[in-house]
């Protein structure tokens, strides 16, 4: 009885992270503020946290909820905040370009499904030990972390430098 | 219902929501009036790239580490990306007061 209940939860928790996943993106992309657009990104993210989460990856789905809800959404609500106009916000309405999107991603989802043609499951979705991450960060991933971190510092000094370019000229 | 008591761990599910996010992220930036919003569609459409990158690693790589790394290498470049991008708004709304993407058009001959 307690497993039916428990197995009820869990597949209710699958699709509510499901709708949160793609209710958010919707939102994200045809609401008219630009603040309900902002939190329907940070419903979306969520969502794929958890989906990493179900994937069998707590490590990915902490440092998702961290990176983007914790220092990506709060930048864009201060790039929001910063940029606010609010006779530009809002979409364009729906043409013949809706088309594009919907053509190519059919396109691409087509060639993926006939490319996973022939391929063996050979894992599943469980958790694992994480803890060898950090070893092979620091192993054979050595050179691309070092290179990412140099491209964040990079980064974000030139979006400072960009940002405070008018101010030091005028 | 057999086969919807399976789906949380099927392969064919994350690539379709995957996908769905991507298409939806492509649609924002082909409608979205401002800068802010072209850059929270992109957000969305790495998402897209991420969930298909973690799913394929789970589900067709013996070893289902090298996915979580290249994952956090994704979400690491998405953020230096987001910090340009913020960077450029701000600097492009001081010079011409204006974040309407139909309206910057001074490169325009």
């Amino acid at each position: 009885m307690l497993d039916t209940v428990i197995h009820d939860v869990y597949y209710l928790s699958f699709a509510m992270i499901l709708v949160l996943v793609l209710g958010g993106g919707i939102i994200a992309v045809t609401s008219k503020s630009l603040i309900y657009c902002f939190f329907g990104l940070v419903g979306s993210l969520l969502g794929v946290a958890g989906l990493y989460y179900n994937l069998g990856s707590p490590l990915v789905a902490v440092m998702q909820i961290m990176i983007y809800i914790g220092a990506v959404c709060v930048a864009i609500a201060f790039g929001v905040s910063l940029t606010r106009k609010s006779k530009d916000e809002g979409v364009n309405p729906p043409d013949i370009k809706a088309a594009i999107p919907l053509v190519l991603v059919t396109a691409m989802l087509g060639s993926t499904l006939k490319g996973l043609e022939g391929r063996h499951i050979v894992a599943s979705a469980h958790k694992i030990d994480e803890s060898r991450i950090g070893w092979m960060l620091l192993k054979e991933y050595l050179l691309p972390f070092e290179i990412i971190s140099i491209l964040l510092t990079v980064a974000v000094l030139g979006a400072v430098t960009i940002a405070l370019i008018n101010r030091r000229i005028g | 219902m057999e086969f919807l008591a399976t789906l949380p761990n099927n392969l064919l599910l994350y690539v379709v929501v995957a996908h769905a996010l991507f298409a939806i992220g492509l649609y924002g930036m082909l409608f979205r009036r401002t800068l802010i919003g072209f850059l929270i569609s992109l957000e969305l459409l790495l998402q897209g790239v991420g969930i298909n990158i973690m799913a394929f690693g789970t589900y067709l790589v013996p070893d289902p580490m090298q996915a979580r790394i290249t994952t956090l290498f994704i979400i690491g470049i998405a953020a230096a990306e987001a910090a340009v991008f913020l960077g450029i708004a701000v600097a492009v709304f001081r010079n011409y007061q204006t974040i309407n993407v139909d309206e910057l058009s001074k490169l325009k001959g």
